[in-house]
Protein backbone atom coordinates (compact mmCIF):
# COMPACT_ATOMS: atom_id res chain seq x y z
CA UNK A 1 0.00 0.00 0.00
CA UNK A 2 2.02 3.10 -1.11
CA UNK A 3 -0.46 6.07 0.15
CA UNK A 4 0.88 9.62 0.80
CA UNK A 5 -0.50 10.91 3.72
CA UNK A 6 0.59 14.81 4.62
CA UNK A 7 -0.03 16.06 8.07
CA UNK A 8 -0.21 19.26 9.33
CA UNK A 9 2.80 20.50 7.31
CA UNK A 10 3.93 23.92 7.55
CA UNK A 11 7.15 25.49 5.45
CA UNK A 12 8.54 28.70 6.64
CA UNK A 13 11.39 30.21 4.36
CA UNK A 14 13.91 32.05 6.61
CA UNK A 15 14.70 35.21 5.28
CA UNK A 16 18.29 36.37 3.77
CA UNK A 17 19.48 39.41 4.48
CA UNK A 18 20.38 40.21 0.82
CA UNK A 19 18.05 37.72 -1.32
CA UNK A 20 14.60 35.87 -0.32
CA UNK A 21 11.96 37.87 2.18
CA UNK A 22 10.95 35.53 5.32
CA UNK A 23 7.96 33.78 3.82
CA UNK A 24 5.29 31.67 5.14
CA UNK A 25 5.15 29.13 2.09
CA UNK A 26 2.93 26.39 3.40
CA UNK A 27 0.37 26.76 6.06
CA UNK A 28 -0.50 23.00 7.70
CA UNK A 29 -1.05 21.21 4.97
CA UNK A 30 -3.02 18.33 5.51
CA UNK A 31 -3.89 15.39 2.58
CA UNK A 32 -4.08 11.74 1.61
CA UNK A 33 -3.15 10.47 -1.80
CA UNK A 34 -4.65 7.03 -1.74
CA UNK A 35 -2.87 3.84 -2.99
CA UNK A 36 -2.59 3.79 -6.58
CA UNK A 37 -4.97 6.54 -6.49
CA UNK A 38 -4.43 9.90 -9.40
CA UNK A 39 -4.01 13.27 -7.65
CA UNK A 40 -3.71 16.46 -8.67
CA UNK A 41 -2.45 19.31 -6.72
CA UNK A 42 -3.54 22.46 -8.54
CA UNK A 43 -2.51 26.41 -7.56
CA UNK A 44 -1.00 28.93 -9.53
CA UNK A 45 2.27 29.96 -9.76
CA UNK A 46 4.47 30.49 -6.36
CA UNK A 47 1.56 28.53 -4.04
CA UNK A 48 3.79 26.48 -2.83
CA UNK A 49 2.74 22.77 -4.92
CA UNK A 50 6.37 22.58 -5.89
CA UNK A 51 8.02 23.22 -2.41
CA UNK A 52 5.14 20.07 -1.14
CA UNK A 53 6.16 17.97 -3.97
CA UNK A 54 10.34 18.48 -2.59
CA UNK A 55 9.42 17.99 0.80
CA UNK A 56 7.92 14.77 -0.26
CA UNK A 57 10.90 14.03 -1.95
CA UNK A 58 13.27 14.88 0.72
CA UNK A 59 14.64 17.67 -0.77
CA UNK A 60 13.65 20.19 1.42
CA UNK A 61 12.65 20.09 4.92
CA UNK A 62 9.20 21.10 6.79
CA UNK A 63 9.05 23.26 9.30
CA UNK A 64 6.77 21.40 11.36
CA UNK A 65 4.50 18.20 10.70
CA UNK A 66 5.31 15.16 8.36
CA UNK A 67 4.97 13.23 5.65
CA UNK A 68 3.89 9.07 5.77
CA UNK A 69 4.89 7.42 2.54
CA UNK A 70 2.89 3.86 3.00
CA UNK A 71 2.56 4.44 6.79
CA UNK A 72 6.27 5.02 7.27
CA UNK A 73 7.57 8.33 7.98
CA UNK A 74 9.49 10.10 5.43
CA UNK A 75 12.50 12.72 6.43
CA UNK A 76 14.70 15.24 5.02
CA UNK A 77 17.51 13.47 3.55
CA UNK A 78 15.58 10.34 3.25
CA UNK A 79 15.84 10.20 -0.27
CA UNK A 80 16.94 6.20 -0.81
CA UNK A 81 14.80 4.94 1.86
CA UNK A 82 11.39 4.85 -0.74
CA UNK A 83 10.93 4.36 -4.24
CA UNK A 84 10.59 7.61 -5.34
CA UNK A 85 9.68 8.53 -9.51
CA UNK A 86 9.77 11.88 -9.97
CA UNK A 87 9.34 13.71 -13.38
CA UNK A 88 10.38 17.31 -13.60
CA UNK A 89 9.16 20.59 -15.66
CA UNK A 90 12.40 20.18 -17.69
CA UNK A 91 13.91 16.49 -18.69
CA UNK A 92 16.90 16.71 -16.54
CA UNK A 93 18.38 13.73 -18.56
CA UNK A 94 22.29 13.72 -18.08
CA UNK A 95 23.39 14.86 -21.18
CA UNK A 96 26.43 12.47 -21.63
CA UNK A 97 24.44 9.76 -21.68
CA UNK A 98 21.98 7.70 -24.14
CA UNK A 99 18.58 7.53 -23.80
CA UNK A 100 19.12 3.97 -22.33
CA UNK A 101 21.98 4.88 -20.58
CA UNK A 102 19.67 7.92 -18.64
CA UNK A 103 17.36 4.73 -17.85
CA UNK A 104 20.29 2.59 -16.25
CA UNK A 105 21.41 5.50 -14.14
CA UNK A 106 18.50 5.20 -12.55
CA UNK A 107 18.10 1.96 -12.10
CA UNK A 108 21.48 1.48 -10.76
CA UNK A 109 21.14 4.31 -8.39
CA UNK A 110 17.90 2.69 -6.94
CA UNK A 111 19.95 -1.12 -6.81
CA UNK A 112 18.66 -2.73 -9.70
CA UNK A 113 21.13 -5.71 -11.01
CA UNK A 114 22.65 -4.70 -14.24
CA UNK A 115 21.37 -8.39 -15.58
CA UNK A 116 17.90 -6.59 -15.01
CA UNK A 117 18.95 -2.74 -16.77
CA UNK A 118 18.41 -3.84 -20.29
CA UNK A 119 15.04 -5.65 -20.15
CA UNK A 120 13.99 -2.80 -18.13
CA UNK A 121 15.09 -0.01 -20.27
CA UNK A 122 14.01 -1.77 -23.32
CA UNK A 123 10.08 -2.00 -22.21
CA UNK A 124 9.74 1.19 -21.30
CA UNK A 125 11.77 2.95 -24.11
CA UNK A 126 8.39 0.89 -26.50
CA UNK A 127 6.23 2.14 -23.74
CA UNK A 128 6.85 5.75 -24.31
CA UNK A 129 7.19 5.56 -27.88
CA UNK A 130 10.79 5.68 -28.38
CA UNK A 131 11.84 2.78 -29.74
CA UNK A 132 14.75 3.15 -32.14
CA UNK A 133 16.11 6.13 -30.12
CA UNK A 134 18.12 3.84 -27.32
CA UNK A 135 21.01 5.12 -28.28
CA UNK A 136 20.71 8.61 -29.25
CA UNK A 137 22.03 11.69 -26.59
CA UNK A 138 19.46 13.89 -25.37
CA UNK A 139 20.51 17.05 -27.34
CA UNK A 140 19.49 14.98 -30.75
CA UNK A 141 16.04 15.05 -29.10
CA UNK A 142 12.64 17.01 -29.02
CA UNK A 143 11.23 18.47 -25.88
CA UNK A 144 8.41 16.02 -26.13
CA UNK A 145 10.99 12.93 -26.33
CA UNK A 146 13.15 14.23 -23.56
CA UNK A 147 10.15 14.55 -21.87
CA UNK A 148 9.07 11.33 -22.30
CA UNK A 149 12.83 9.47 -21.47
CA UNK A 150 12.10 11.23 -18.24
CA UNK A 151 8.47 9.60 -17.89
CA UNK A 152 10.05 6.08 -18.88
CA UNK A 153 12.87 6.77 -16.55
CA UNK A 154 10.38 7.75 -13.43
CA UNK A 155 8.26 4.37 -13.87
CA UNK A 156 11.05 2.23 -15.06
CA UNK A 157 11.97 1.79 -10.71
CA UNK A 158 8.68 0.56 -10.13
CA UNK A 159 8.58 3.61 -7.96
CA UNK A 160 6.06 3.24 -4.51
CA UNK A 161 5.07 6.47 -5.36
CA UNK A 162 5.27 9.32 -8.32
CA UNK A 163 5.49 12.68 -8.28
CA UNK A 164 5.29 15.20 -11.35
CA UNK A 165 5.82 18.81 -11.04
CA UNK A 166 4.40 20.55 -14.06
CA UNK A 167 5.56 18.39 -16.32
CA UNK A 168 4.00 19.27 -19.64
CA UNK A 169 3.76 22.78 -18.59
CA UNK A 170 7.56 23.49 -20.90
CA UNK A 171 5.75 22.00 -24.42
CA UNK A 172 3.85 22.80 -26.92
CA UNK A 173 0.30 22.14 -26.34
CA UNK A 174 -0.15 19.53 -28.76
CA UNK A 175 2.81 17.68 -27.48
CA UNK A 176 1.26 18.29 -24.39
CA UNK A 177 -2.24 17.36 -25.62
CA UNK A 178 -0.36 14.13 -26.80
CA UNK A 179 1.45 12.80 -23.67
CA UNK A 180 -1.45 13.64 -21.60
CA UNK A 181 -3.03 11.09 -23.01
CA UNK A 182 -0.39 8.08 -22.85
CA UNK A 183 0.80 9.15 -19.40
CA UNK A 184 -2.74 7.67 -18.53
CA UNK A 185 -2.18 5.02 -21.00
CA UNK A 186 0.77 4.19 -19.27
CA UNK A 187 -0.65 4.59 -16.02
CA UNK A 188 -3.14 2.21 -16.74
CA UNK A 189 -1.00 -0.32 -17.26
CA UNK A 190 1.55 0.25 -14.24
CA UNK A 191 -0.66 1.77 -12.09
CA UNK A 192 1.04 4.08 -9.18
CA UNK A 193 0.20 6.35 -6.70
CA UNK A 194 0.76 9.68 -8.49
CA UNK A 195 0.40 13.43 -7.28
CA UNK A 196 1.07 15.59 -10.20
CA UNK A 197 1.14 19.47 -9.81
CA UNK A 198 -0.10 21.45 -12.60
CA UNK A 199 -1.87 25.10 -12.74
CA UNK A 200 -3.83 23.94 -15.60
CA UNK A 201 -7.10 23.38 -14.58
CA UNK A 202 -7.72 21.11 -17.82
CA UNK A 203 -5.26 19.08 -17.24
CA UNK A 204 -5.66 18.54 -14.16
CA UNK A 205 -9.85 17.71 -14.64
CA UNK A 206 -8.59 15.63 -17.51
CA UNK A 207 -5.53 13.37 -15.71
CA UNK A 208 -7.01 13.36 -12.14
CA UNK A 209 -9.46 10.77 -9.85
CA UNK A 210 -9.10 13.93 -7.39
CA UNK A 211 -8.19 17.53 -7.45
CA UNK A 212 -6.85 19.57 -4.51
CA UNK A 213 -7.29 23.29 -5.18
CA UNK A 214 -4.52 25.10 -3.51
CA UNK A 215 -4.49 28.19 -2.76
CA UNK A 216 -0.91 30.67 -2.19
CA UNK A 217 0.54 32.91 0.38
CA UNK A 218 0.40 30.95 2.61
CA UNK A 219 -0.02 27.69 0.78
CA UNK A 220 -3.37 26.20 2.11
CA UNK A 221 -5.78 23.44 0.34
CA UNK A 222 -8.53 25.52 -0.25
CA UNK A 223 -10.99 22.75 -1.80
CA UNK A 224 -10.89 19.69 -2.51
CA UNK A 225 -12.97 17.78 -5.46
CA UNK A 226 -13.55 14.49 -6.57
CA UNK A 227 -13.49 14.50 -11.02
CA UNK A 228 -16.49 11.47 -11.16
CA UNK A 229 -15.98 11.04 -14.89
CA UNK A 230 -15.53 7.54 -16.15
CA UNK A 231 -12.12 6.40 -17.58
CA UNK A 232 -11.25 6.46 -20.01
CA UNK A 233 -11.52 10.10 -20.67
CA UNK A 234 -12.10 11.84 -24.26
CA UNK A 235 -9.97 14.76 -24.52
CA UNK A 236 -13.06 16.37 -26.35
CA UNK A 237 -15.90 14.86 -24.13
CA UNK A 238 -18.80 17.89 -23.49
CA UNK A 239 -18.85 16.46 -19.40
CA UNK A 240 -15.08 17.27 -19.10
CA UNK A 241 -15.69 20.61 -20.23
CA UNK A 242 -18.49 21.64 -17.88
CA UNK A 243 -16.62 20.41 -15.01
CA UNK A 244 -13.66 22.25 -16.16
CA UNK A 245 -15.78 25.43 -16.44
CA UNK A 246 -17.48 24.95 -12.63
CA UNK A 247 -13.38 24.28 -11.50
CA UNK A 248 -11.84 27.10 -13.12
CA UNK A 249 -14.87 29.87 -12.07
CA UNK A 250 -13.92 28.67 -8.23
CA UNK A 251 -10.91 28.41 -8.90
CA UNK A 252 -10.22 32.09 -9.89
CA UNK A 253 -12.81 33.65 -7.41
CA UNK A 254 -11.17 32.11 -4.44
CA UNK A 255 -7.44 31.66 -5.84
CA UNK A 256 -6.84 35.19 -7.40
CA UNK A 257 -9.16 37.49 -4.74
CA UNK A 258 -9.96 41.03 -5.32
CA UNK A 259 -6.92 41.59 -2.63
CA UNK A 260 -4.79 40.65 -5.72
CA UNK A 261 -6.09 42.99 -8.05
CA UNK A 262 -6.36 45.76 -5.41
CA UNK A 263 -2.67 45.63 -5.00
CA UNK A 264 -1.44 46.03 -8.32
CA UNK B 1 25.39 10.31 -39.04
CA UNK B 2 27.51 12.14 -35.93
CA UNK B 3 30.90 10.31 -37.34
CA UNK B 4 31.03 11.02 -41.20
CA UNK B 5 30.31 14.66 -40.81
CA UNK B 6 33.03 14.28 -38.08
CA UNK B 7 35.88 12.77 -40.28
CA UNK B 8 34.68 15.19 -43.46
CA UNK B 9 35.12 18.09 -40.56
CA UNK B 10 38.64 16.27 -39.25
CA UNK B 11 40.12 16.03 -42.95
CA UNK B 12 39.53 19.58 -42.92
CA UNK B 13 41.11 20.76 -40.08
CA UNK B 14 44.00 18.42 -40.79
CA UNK B 15 44.42 20.51 -44.35
CA UNK B 16 44.03 23.66 -42.28
CA UNK B 17 46.61 22.94 -40.19
CA UNK B 18 49.35 21.55 -42.59
CA UNK B 19 48.87 24.62 -44.76
CA UNK B 20 49.54 27.06 -41.55
CA UNK B 21 52.33 24.57 -41.15
CA UNK B 22 53.76 25.07 -44.62
CA UNK B 23 53.36 29.04 -43.96
CA UNK B 24 55.26 29.05 -40.94
CA UNK B 25 58.20 27.35 -42.30
CA UNK B 26 58.31 29.73 -45.17
CA UNK B 27 58.05 33.36 -43.04
CA UNK B 28 61.00 31.08 -40.95
CA UNK B 29 63.13 30.91 -44.43
CA UNK B 30 62.14 34.09 -45.27
CA UNK B 31 63.37 35.79 -41.96
CA UNK B 32 66.40 34.15 -41.21
CA UNK B 33 67.63 34.80 -45.17
CA UNK B 34 67.70 38.45 -43.91
CA UNK B 35 68.92 38.22 -40.65
CA UNK B 36 72.72 37.08 -39.88
CA UNK B 37 72.28 33.13 -39.36
CA UNK B 38 74.14 33.37 -36.02
CA UNK B 39 70.97 34.57 -34.59
CA UNK B 40 68.38 32.85 -36.32
CA UNK B 41 69.80 29.75 -38.49
CA UNK B 42 67.46 29.02 -41.11
CA UNK B 43 65.12 25.99 -41.80
CA UNK B 44 67.70 23.52 -43.19
CA UNK B 45 70.58 24.66 -40.84
CA UNK B 46 68.31 23.59 -38.31
CA UNK B 47 66.57 20.61 -39.97
CA UNK B 48 70.60 19.30 -40.24
CA UNK B 49 71.26 20.16 -36.71
CA UNK B 50 68.27 17.86 -35.67
CA UNK B 51 69.68 14.92 -37.77
CA UNK B 52 72.75 15.51 -35.53
CA UNK B 53 71.48 15.69 -32.61
CA UNK B 54 69.18 12.62 -33.18
CA UNK B 55 72.37 10.56 -34.60
CA UNK B 56 73.99 10.79 -31.02
CA UNK B 57 73.34 8.71 -28.16
CA UNK B 58 72.72 12.32 -25.65
CA UNK B 59 69.24 12.86 -27.26
CA UNK B 60 67.28 9.77 -25.74
CA UNK B 61 69.05 10.39 -22.66
CA UNK B 62 68.01 13.93 -22.29
CA UNK B 63 65.13 13.56 -23.68
CA UNK B 64 63.73 10.80 -21.32
CA UNK B 65 65.08 12.61 -18.21
CA UNK B 66 62.83 15.68 -19.20
CA UNK B 67 59.75 13.42 -20.00
CA UNK B 68 59.76 11.34 -16.84
CA UNK B 69 59.70 14.91 -14.98
CA UNK B 70 57.36 16.46 -17.17
CA UNK B 71 54.83 13.68 -16.26
CA UNK B 72 55.44 13.09 -13.03
CA UNK B 73 54.98 16.74 -12.27
CA UNK B 74 51.84 16.65 -14.31
CA UNK B 75 50.31 14.07 -12.94
CA UNK B 76 51.16 15.01 -9.03
CA UNK B 77 49.78 18.70 -9.99
CA UNK B 78 46.69 17.47 -11.97
CA UNK B 79 45.55 15.16 -9.07
CA UNK B 80 46.29 17.49 -6.05
CA UNK B 81 44.47 20.21 -8.59
CA UNK B 82 41.70 18.11 -8.78
CA UNK B 83 40.87 16.93 -5.28
CA UNK B 84 41.52 20.40 -4.04
CA UNK B 85 39.78 22.46 -6.89
CA UNK B 86 36.69 19.42 -6.18
CA UNK B 87 36.56 20.32 -2.74
CA UNK B 88 36.38 24.00 -2.86
CA UNK B 89 33.75 23.71 -5.68
CA UNK B 90 31.81 21.78 -2.95
CA UNK B 91 32.15 23.01 0.35
CA UNK B 92 32.25 26.65 0.98
CA UNK B 93 33.91 26.29 4.10
CA UNK B 94 37.19 24.66 1.92
CA UNK B 95 36.77 27.44 -0.10
CA UNK B 96 36.92 30.22 2.21
CA UNK B 97 39.64 28.71 3.78
CA UNK B 98 41.94 28.45 0.56
CA UNK B 99 40.94 30.70 -1.99
CA UNK B 100 43.17 33.54 -0.73
CA UNK B 101 46.14 31.01 -0.64
CA UNK B 102 45.47 29.27 -4.18
CA UNK B 103 45.50 32.96 -5.53
CA UNK B 104 48.70 33.82 -3.72
CA UNK B 105 50.50 30.36 -4.92
CA UNK B 106 49.49 31.05 -8.40
CA UNK B 107 51.33 34.60 -8.47
CA UNK B 108 54.50 33.66 -6.95
CA UNK B 109 56.69 32.72 -9.94
CA UNK B 110 58.12 29.45 -10.63
CA UNK B 111 61.39 30.60 -10.35
CA UNK B 112 61.24 31.70 -6.88
CA UNK B 113 59.73 27.62 -6.30
CA UNK B 114 62.75 26.33 -7.92
CA UNK B 115 65.25 28.26 -6.09
CA UNK B 116 63.45 27.34 -2.67
CA UNK B 117 63.28 23.76 -3.81
CA UNK B 118 66.67 23.60 -4.63
CA UNK B 119 67.91 24.91 -1.56
CA UNK B 120 65.83 22.52 0.41
CA UNK B 121 66.19 19.21 -0.80
CA UNK B 122 69.38 20.00 -2.93
CA UNK B 123 70.04 19.51 -6.46
CA UNK B 124 67.79 16.28 -6.94
CA UNK B 125 64.93 14.76 -8.93
CA UNK B 126 62.86 15.08 -6.40
CA UNK B 127 63.43 18.98 -5.41
CA UNK B 128 62.77 19.52 -9.65
CA UNK B 129 59.33 17.27 -9.30
CA UNK B 130 58.87 19.28 -6.15
CA UNK B 131 58.94 22.76 -7.90
CA UNK B 132 56.83 21.62 -11.22
CA UNK B 133 53.91 20.17 -9.56
CA UNK B 134 54.13 23.29 -6.80
CA UNK B 135 54.19 25.89 -9.55
CA UNK B 136 50.86 24.40 -11.84
CA UNK B 137 49.38 22.99 -9.42
CA UNK B 138 47.28 26.52 -8.81
CA UNK B 139 46.23 27.13 -12.03
CA UNK B 140 44.83 23.67 -12.23
CA UNK B 141 43.20 24.20 -8.72
CA UNK B 142 41.40 27.41 -9.79
CA UNK B 143 40.29 25.58 -13.32
CA UNK B 144 38.82 23.11 -11.28
CA UNK B 145 37.52 24.62 -9.22
CA UNK B 146 35.72 26.81 -11.29
CA UNK B 147 34.08 23.74 -13.25
CA UNK B 148 32.34 22.19 -9.92
CA UNK B 149 30.87 26.17 -9.17
CA UNK B 150 29.61 25.55 -12.64
CA UNK B 151 27.53 22.51 -12.31
CA UNK B 152 24.32 21.98 -12.81
CA UNK B 153 22.21 20.97 -9.50
CA UNK B 154 19.50 20.56 -10.74
CA UNK B 155 20.93 17.26 -12.32
CA UNK B 156 22.46 16.78 -8.85
CA UNK B 157 18.90 16.96 -7.08
CA UNK B 158 17.54 14.62 -10.57
CA UNK B 159 19.92 11.89 -8.79
CA UNK B 160 19.52 12.47 -4.93
CA UNK B 161 16.14 11.92 -5.73
CA UNK B 162 16.68 8.65 -8.04
CA UNK B 163 18.69 7.19 -4.83
CA UNK B 164 22.34 7.84 -6.22
CA UNK B 165 24.58 7.79 -3.25
CA UNK B 166 27.01 10.51 -2.64
CA UNK B 167 29.92 8.54 -4.64
CA UNK B 168 27.95 8.10 -7.44
CA UNK B 169 26.69 11.67 -7.39
CA UNK B 170 30.42 13.14 -7.82
CA UNK B 171 31.57 9.98 -10.56
CA UNK B 172 28.33 9.94 -12.44
CA UNK B 173 27.16 13.56 -12.46
CA UNK B 174 29.78 16.29 -11.13
CA UNK B 175 32.66 14.12 -12.92
CA UNK B 176 31.29 14.17 -16.35
CA UNK B 177 30.43 17.81 -16.05
CA UNK B 178 34.25 19.18 -15.33
CA UNK B 179 35.56 17.02 -18.06
CA UNK B 180 35.82 20.14 -20.30
CA UNK B 181 37.85 22.13 -17.01
CA UNK B 182 40.02 19.09 -16.82
CA UNK B 183 41.50 19.16 -20.52
CA UNK B 184 41.99 22.64 -20.13
CA UNK B 185 43.58 22.36 -16.99
CA UNK B 186 45.47 19.47 -18.79
CA UNK B 187 46.19 21.89 -21.90
CA UNK B 188 47.21 24.97 -19.44
CA UNK B 189 48.88 23.17 -17.45
CA UNK B 190 51.38 20.88 -19.81
CA UNK B 191 52.36 24.03 -21.16
CA UNK B 192 53.04 25.91 -17.83
CA UNK B 193 55.54 22.72 -16.75
CA UNK B 194 57.01 22.21 -20.00
CA UNK B 195 58.20 26.26 -19.45
CA UNK B 196 59.38 25.05 -15.91
CA UNK B 197 60.99 22.06 -16.26
CA UNK B 198 63.20 23.47 -18.35
CA UNK B 199 63.96 26.74 -16.08
CA UNK B 200 64.39 24.17 -13.12
CA UNK B 201 67.10 22.06 -15.57
CA UNK B 202 69.12 25.20 -16.31
CA UNK B 203 69.14 26.18 -12.86
CA UNK B 204 70.17 23.26 -10.76
CA UNK B 205 70.41 19.83 -12.85
CA UNK B 206 72.72 17.92 -14.76
CA UNK B 207 70.39 16.50 -17.40
CA UNK B 208 67.18 17.21 -20.00
CA UNK B 209 66.64 19.30 -22.61
CA UNK B 210 66.65 22.40 -20.35
CA UNK B 211 70.15 21.53 -19.77
CA UNK B 212 70.87 21.22 -23.21
CA UNK B 213 69.18 24.55 -24.44
CA UNK B 214 71.78 26.38 -21.67
CA UNK B 215 74.21 24.31 -22.35
CA UNK B 216 74.11 25.42 -26.21
CA UNK B 217 73.29 29.38 -25.79
CA UNK B 218 76.37 29.82 -23.17
CA UNK B 219 78.67 28.53 -26.09
CA UNK B 220 76.15 30.75 -28.75
CA UNK B 221 75.31 28.08 -30.88
CA UNK B 222 72.35 28.82 -32.27
CA UNK B 223 71.90 26.29 -34.81
CA UNK B 224 72.13 23.51 -32.03
CA UNK B 225 69.47 25.11 -29.34
CA UNK B 226 66.95 25.90 -32.62
CA UNK B 227 67.59 22.36 -33.08
CA UNK B 228 67.03 21.00 -29.36
CA UNK B 229 63.66 23.71 -29.53
CA UNK B 230 62.57 22.27 -32.52
CA UNK B 231 62.49 19.05 -31.01
CA UNK B 232 60.81 19.43 -28.08
CA UNK B 233 57.68 21.81 -29.97
CA UNK B 234 57.41 18.63 -32.57
CA UNK B 235 56.95 16.61 -29.52
CA UNK B 236 54.71 18.86 -27.62
CA UNK B 237 52.49 18.96 -31.40
CA UNK B 238 52.71 14.96 -31.20
CA UNK B 239 51.28 15.07 -27.77
CA UNK B 240 48.53 17.27 -28.66
CA UNK B 241 47.43 16.18 -31.53
CA UNK B 242 47.58 12.12 -30.72
CA UNK B 243 46.82 11.60 -27.34
CA UNK B 244 44.95 14.75 -26.31
CA UNK B 245 42.91 15.35 -28.94
CA UNK B 246 42.12 11.74 -29.00
CA UNK B 247 40.53 11.33 -25.56
CA UNK B 248 38.97 14.75 -25.91
CA UNK B 249 36.95 13.72 -28.95
CA UNK B 250 35.83 10.01 -27.17
CA UNK B 251 35.15 11.57 -23.97
CA UNK B 252 32.78 14.88 -25.51
CA UNK B 253 31.41 13.05 -28.22
CA UNK B 254 27.78 13.72 -26.31
CA UNK B 255 28.35 17.22 -27.13
CA UNK B 256 25.94 19.45 -28.90
CA UNK B 257 28.15 22.14 -31.47
CA UNK B 258 27.44 25.85 -30.70
CA UNK B 259 26.25 27.26 -33.87
CA UNK B 260 26.97 31.10 -32.97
Amino acid sequence: MAEIEIRNLSKQFQGHKHSSPELLALERLNFTVNDKEFVCLLGPSGCGKSTTLNIIAGLEEATTGEVLIDRQVCRYGDHGKFRIGYVFQEPRLLPWLTVEKNIHFALESQGFSASQWETISSQYIKMVRLKGFEKSYPHQLSGGMQQRTSIARAFSIEPDILLMDEPFSGLDEITARALRQELLLIWKQNQKTVLFVTHNAFEATFLADRILIMTRCPGRIYKEIRVDIPRPRDYDNSALFEFNRAIVKDFIKFVCSDEDFKNL
Amino acid sequence: MLKSREGAERYRAGRTKLLSFIVLILTWWIVSLLVPSTIIPGPWATAKCIGKILASGDFFFHFYKTMVRVLVGLACSMLLGIIVGTLMGLYQSVEKALDLWIMVGLTIPGLVYTIFALMWFGLTEFAAIFAISITTFPSITINVWGGVKDIDTKLIEMSKIFGASKKKRFFSVVLPQIIPYLFASLRFGLGIIWKVTVIVEMLGLSSGVGYMLNYWFNLYNMPQVFGWSAIFIIFMLFFELILIKRLERRFLVWRPRIRF
